[in-house]
């Protein structure tokens, strides 16, 4: 059993790869991906928190107004609009639609730009540096 | 465990739903982040923000455990620590997510 599951081949790694727009949004998905658990994480420690009482709400509002903080949500807020958008790409692909290399190029480059334009308004708003 | 088939077929029908909720979550968060905390737990109070945000964390959870189990399929060669790490988020992710569930009702009720 374990000896025929070494022989089963390993998705090729990154250095393999010339870098180009339809691989490096497709590694940043996964990446997005595993940051945006640790926000999921995050999340569930609000609603503890939030749960817990007033005394300890404020442990979490620290957190929140803090530097780290800050700058993570910015983060968490990128990664999630990428994620997003660059999620329905994937739907759509699981259609057929959207495959050829032109089409899948351009797509990719409209999320980059739209991912860019949503975490500008959202993000600043949240930081309080705009409306 | 779960056949592969299911397992894509999760990860697409949580990613449709998640892509709704999540839009509901963002304008939500961006207009109650500045309020206080009896604010916030009355925000909660409203029956359909509290039934959302508990599918937020149900589908969130199942979402980023199906994710995650792909990625470590694909970059962790030993199957010893893959299995494991599998395992541990599975568990992780159902422990969390009962727990949310758990602390929305703890704050509603």
């Amino acid at each position: 059993m374990i000896k025929k599951e070494n022989n089963r081949p390993l998705s090729p790694h990154l250095q393999i790869y010339k870098p180009q727009i339809t691989s490096i949004l497709s590694i940043s998905h996964r990446i997005s991906g595993i940051f945006l658990s640790l926000g999921l994480f995050v999340m569930f420690g609000f609603i503890a928190f939030l749960a817990l009482g007033k005394n300890y709400y404020v442990i979490w509002q620290c957190f929140a107004n803090s530097l780290i903080g800050e700058v993570l949500f910015m983060g968490w807020i990128i990664s999630l609009f990428f994620h997003m958008l660059n999620g329905i790409r994937h739907l759509f692909w699981d259609y057929g639609i959207g495959l050829s290399l032109n089409v899948s190029k351009w797509t990719g480059i409209i999320v980059c730009i739209l991912t860019f334009v949503l975490s500008i308004l959202i993000g600043f708003n949240f930081l309080g540096l705009l409306i | 465990m779960r056949s592969p088939l299911s397992h894509w077929r999760l990860q697409r029908f949580s990613a449709i739903l998640l892509l709704f909720i999540t839009i509901w979550l963002v304008t939500s968060i961006v207009c109650i982040k500045d309020n206080t905390y009896d604010e916030i737990v009355m925000w909660m109070n409203s029956p359909l923000n509290a039934i959302t945000l508990i599918a937020f964390f149900i589908l969130s959870f199942l979402h980023a455990s199906l994710g995650l189990k792909v990625i470590i399929e694909d970059y962790i060669s030993n199957s010893v620590i893959r299995n494991r790490l599998i395992f541990i988020i599975k568990i992780f992710s159902w422990i969390l997510s009962l727990l949310s569930i758990f602390f929305i009702f703890m704050i509603v009720f």
